[in-house]
């Protein structure tokens, strides 16, 4: 068993962690302080930093598997492709407030970003076309982003007022590819819209490595379970627990749960963190 | 029905994790089985009216009620509902049952055909649930929208911060606009804990919740504020009672046990605690964290109207204020007095 990597972290709070897809060590951390690192895990003293803007980072994605190419979406409303061999940056799209999530997905081959302003944007990154022309499909959403994750082919966005909608992948390359023929305006249809099952502000959502559900997180110290099946048989197996709550001077407090990971091995999601900043 | 089972706490708590799975008893799997029959009849028709939002059309099922009703609700939790529930037994033996099936089609209309189990859910929530971070949506039915929106996140707050010091806000007004926002966000909980829905509770129900409102979750400090916020309670339903214009004007009797009890003053104290922000009273810790964007205030205006179903919960909070002896630095109100106390 190796030991822990202990790894010189950013100035400033840590936004998103990303592991690399296919490699176990690379290891993508944005942060309040503007940058990227890319830390290798094998080798801790090793660490790349970027700095795309002059923004706080708010999310950060791997691109395609092979290639050496980085999104980013931060304060600065613009997700910003980075190269991390050569240390370019571009500027891929815009929304009308900062960016709260970007995510790569390999299956369809497109570049998704989630925003403040309350839309879900796709992105072709291979073309060369410059940001904000006709070759993003926006989509809107019931209120601000926070959190996205996908894996299978599902892509589940969680939202303000705990709403949570679900894209399929074949929906969203499929609009991004019309929306670059036709040059209109394409509509992408949610996979299903639900209301989040935790009363309180949702802070996180993971989805399961099997893709046959998700699991929510809130700031009320409890995690939620959720398979996207809709049969009654399979909604009977939600389920939700308690986590992060301390009993301090004889009240119960209620920490929020920030973060969640599945472990890509086992069944069971193992929330993470805790608590405000930092 | 097996002896030898211990009943679950967990379960009970709404907080077990194994559900099926689980060594103790759970209130509805095991009493389901033995009646298989019987139960399974009423879980048919259940299902069949199932996409009735919350199955609250089964309670008006033309089923019988006697024994029926006792089958319906453990039924309801049974089939749609994953084992988990948030709601303790004291509610499950109100019999107002139909609250708990919680509507698994996603279609989230929640009709509350029964106000007081609503209310007692929220009222639970808020005291056993009540998270750190305030600024947040709330719903109270797990599937259904929110009934209090506004919901921000630290970045948001952080990053409001960030443009405010960009406009050349100062620090202390930044602080100040985040603080109202808190304070208006309390003041919203505050106004869903008493009035949810449009249809009245009880009174006297409603006073006792407010009581217990904030007693579990905060220590109660400074016993001489609490002294004058008991006090504004009793100004403050005098003077809602004399404006007649809150349909939650308290009747006297309750007005008087609640001043007389002992345990007001120090619930009331608690209460008043949580109407300011935890950090007001001592410093704001850690200033630059915290900031408000304009546009939290412009919802908080919709809100307030949208909640706002009587006057009395927003008077509430100043009114703790004004008839404190002495202000603490973090706490002076930056409105004018309202008319009842000039």
């Amino acid at each position: 068993m190796t030991a822990d990597v202990e790894l010189q972290g950013p100035s400033d709070a840590i936004t998103a962690l990303s592991f690399h897809p296919s490699d176990p060590d690379r290891l993508l951390a944005s942060s309040w302080d503007a940058s990227i690192r890319l830390y290798n895990a094998s080798s801790p003293s090793d660490v790349k930093t970027y700095t795309p803007s002059r923004a706080p980072v708010f999310d950060v994605t791997w691109g395609a598997n092979d290639s050496s190419k980085v999104y980013s979406g931060g304060l600065d409303r613009s997700v910003i492709e980075t190269d991390v061999e050569t240390s370019t940056y571009r500027v891929i799209a815009n929304h009308d407030d900062a960016v709260k999530c970007v995510k790569y997905l390999e299956s369809a081959n497109c570049l998704v970003s989630a925003s403040w302003d309350s839309t879900l944007r796709l992105h072709d990154p291979r073309s060369s076309t410059p940001a904000n022309s006709s070759s993003s499909v926006s989509a809107p959403l019931p209120s601000k982003a926070f959190s996205m994750d996908s894996a299978g082919d599902k892509l589940v966005l969680a939202m303000a007022q705990r709403h949570v909608l679900i894209y399929d992948h074949r929906n969203l390359s499929s609009a991004l590819s019309s929306n670059s023929e036709q040059q209109s305006t394409t509509t992408i249809e949610p996979y299903q819209k639900r209301e989040n099952s935790l009363k309180f502000m949702t802070r996180s959502v993971r989805c399961m490595p099997n893709g046959k559900g998700y699991a929510s997180s809130s700031i009320e110290g409890r995690v939620a379970v959720e398979y996207f099946d809709q049969s009654s048989e399979v909604q009977k197996g939600h389920f939700a627990f308690k986590c992060h709550r301390a009993t301090v001077d004889g009240v119960d407090t209620v920490y929020p749960v920030n973060a969640l990971a599945f472990h890509p091995m086992c069944v069971f999601s193992s929330p993470l963190l805790r608590v405000g900043f930092g | 029905m097996p002896l030898k089972k211990e009943l679950c706490r967990n379960f009970q708590r709404g907080s077990c994790q194994y559900g099926e799975r689980c060594k103790f008893l759970h209130p509805t799997q095991q009493q389901s089985r033995p009646n298989a029959l019987g139960f399974g009849m009423h879980g048919g028709s259940n299902q069949q009216q199932k996409p009735n939002p919350f199955g609250f059309g089964v309670q008006s099922s033309p089923q019988p009620r006697a024994a029926a009703d006792f089958a319906m609700q453990h039924n309801q939790f049974k089939p749609f509902e994953n084992k988990w529930t948030r709601f303790s037994p004291i509610s499950n033996a109100s019999g107002t049952s139909s609250h708990h099936s919680d509507n698994h089609n996603q279609s989230g209309n929640h009709k509350c055909t029964d106000p007081e189990s609503c209310k007692r859910v929220i009222v639970e929530d808020f005291e056993h649930e009540r998270p750190s971070w305030k600024l947040t949506c709330y719903g109270h039915c797990k599937y259904a929208p929110c009934d209090i929106s506004g919901d921000i996140s630290y970045e948001e707050l952080r990053a409001a911060a960030y443009d405010d010091a960009k406009r050349g806000l100062t620090l202390q007004s930044i602080v100040e606009r985040e603080r109202n926002a808190l304070n208006f966000k309390l003041s919203e909980l505050e106004n869903l804990l008493r009035s949810p829905y449009v249809a009245p509770p009880s009174s006297t129900a409603s006073q006792s919740t407010r009581l217990g409102f904030g007693a579990n979750t905060f220590s109660s400090s400074a016993q001489n504020s609490g002294q004058s916020v008991a006090l504004s309670f009793g100004v403050l339903h005098a003077s809602s009672s004399a404006g007649g214009s809150s349909p939650y004007v308290p009747s006297n009797t309750a007005l008087g046990s609640l001043s007389s009890s002992s345990t007001f003053q120090q619930t009331a104290s608690a209460f008043g605690q949580s109407y300011l922000p935890s950090g007001v009273s001592q410093q704001m810790p850690n200033p630059t964290n915290n900031n408000f964007n304009i546009v939290v205030g412009q919802k908080a205006v919709d809100d307030q109207q949208k909640n706002n179903v009587h006057q009395s919960g927003h008077e509430t909070r100043d009114a703790s204020v004004w008839l404190k002896e002495k202000w603490s630095p973090g706490e002076i109100p930056e409105e004018a007095p309202p008319d009842i106390f000039i």
